[in-house]
């Protein structure tokens, strides 16, 4: 297991577990977890470590800045079906078409570090003091 | 009237998490216009237009999350209170999934509060029911 801390640039703001290796069946296993957030608001709430989003009952994204504030932490889900984890867990097998099991499981490792890494950017752009009044309109 | 001031983050990089927030702060411009008569005839007339800029209806979920349903129907404003769920608001504070929707989006709610507005004026006038069948 491999800890992380992003974003890339500077560190410490997520701390995450994550563990790419094989099994005797030669398949990839991909595991990871948020053990840390400091960009979430509320640090008293554990879905700061819920990062994962799942829609009927199957991983879907990365948490997004938009899902901190529309998706429960499961087994409780949303209107569209959707709560989110604490860690997820994939399982890459070779098969006769597409990448190889290595490549997929490789190219997921890389697609979660740039998802969390590109919330944690978002979060930013987005916080309540980088906000700008942009237009005023008079309606009467 | 109503005055809509419009926040938008001042930098966005357009990336996989889809997420851009807009604010929508609604302000009475001049509250003593809407809720009084400056008429010095001792009738009683009726007050027209808005009390006060809570003109946004929202709601709660089970899990404790605010969702924005939409402007206000006149309707709406007599029976929802500024607390509770749904409730009214003067704030709009949203995530949409990409800042190439945020203006429509500021568009609708601007055509919604102005269709408020001119659901209060539209009936200042005299309505005459003389003849007719209905």
């Amino acid at each position: 297991m491999t800890t992380l801390y992003l974003p890339f640039d500077q560190d410490g703001l997520i701390e995450l577990e994550i563990e790419l290796s094989q099994n005797d069946d030669y398949d990839w296993i991909l595991t990871a977890e948020v053990t840390q957030n400091l960009v979430f608001e509320d640090q008293d709430d554990p879905r700061r470590l819920c990062r994962f989003v799942d829609i009927y009952g199957r991983f879907s994204h990365v948490m997004s800045p938009a899902d901190d504030v529309s998706v429960p932490a499961l087994p409780a889900v949303n209107a569209d079906n959707a709560g989110c984890m604490k860690k997820v867990r994939f399982i890459f097998r070779d098969s006769d078409h597409g990448l190889s099991a290595a490549d997929k499981a490789q190219e997921t490792y890389n697609a979660i570090l740039y998802d969390l890494d590109e919330y944690i950017r978002a979060k930013m752009l987005l916080k309540d003091e980088n906000l700008e009044l942009v237009d005023e309109i008079y309606l009467s | 009237m109503i005055k809509l001031n419009i926040y938008k983050p001042k930098d966005y990089v357009v990336g996989r998490t889809q997420s851009y927030r807009v604010k929508i702060v609604a302000e009475l411009d001049d509250p003593d216009e809407g809720t009084s008569s400056s008429s010095s005839s001792s009738e009683e007339e009726p007050v027209l237009g808005l009390c006060d800029a809570l003109i946004f209806k929202v709601q709660e979920d089970a899990h404790g999350f605010t969702h924005f349903l939409g402007v206000c129907q006149p309707y709406d404003l007599g029976v929802l209170q500024p607390t509770g769920s749904p409730r009214r608001t003067d704030v709009i504070d949203c995530y949409l999934p990409g800042e190439v929707l945020a203006d429509p989006f500021i568009e609708a709610v601007t055509a919604d509060v102005q269709a408020l507005l001119n659901s209060f004026y539209g009936f200042q006038g005299n309505i005459s029911l003389s003849g007719g069948t209905v």
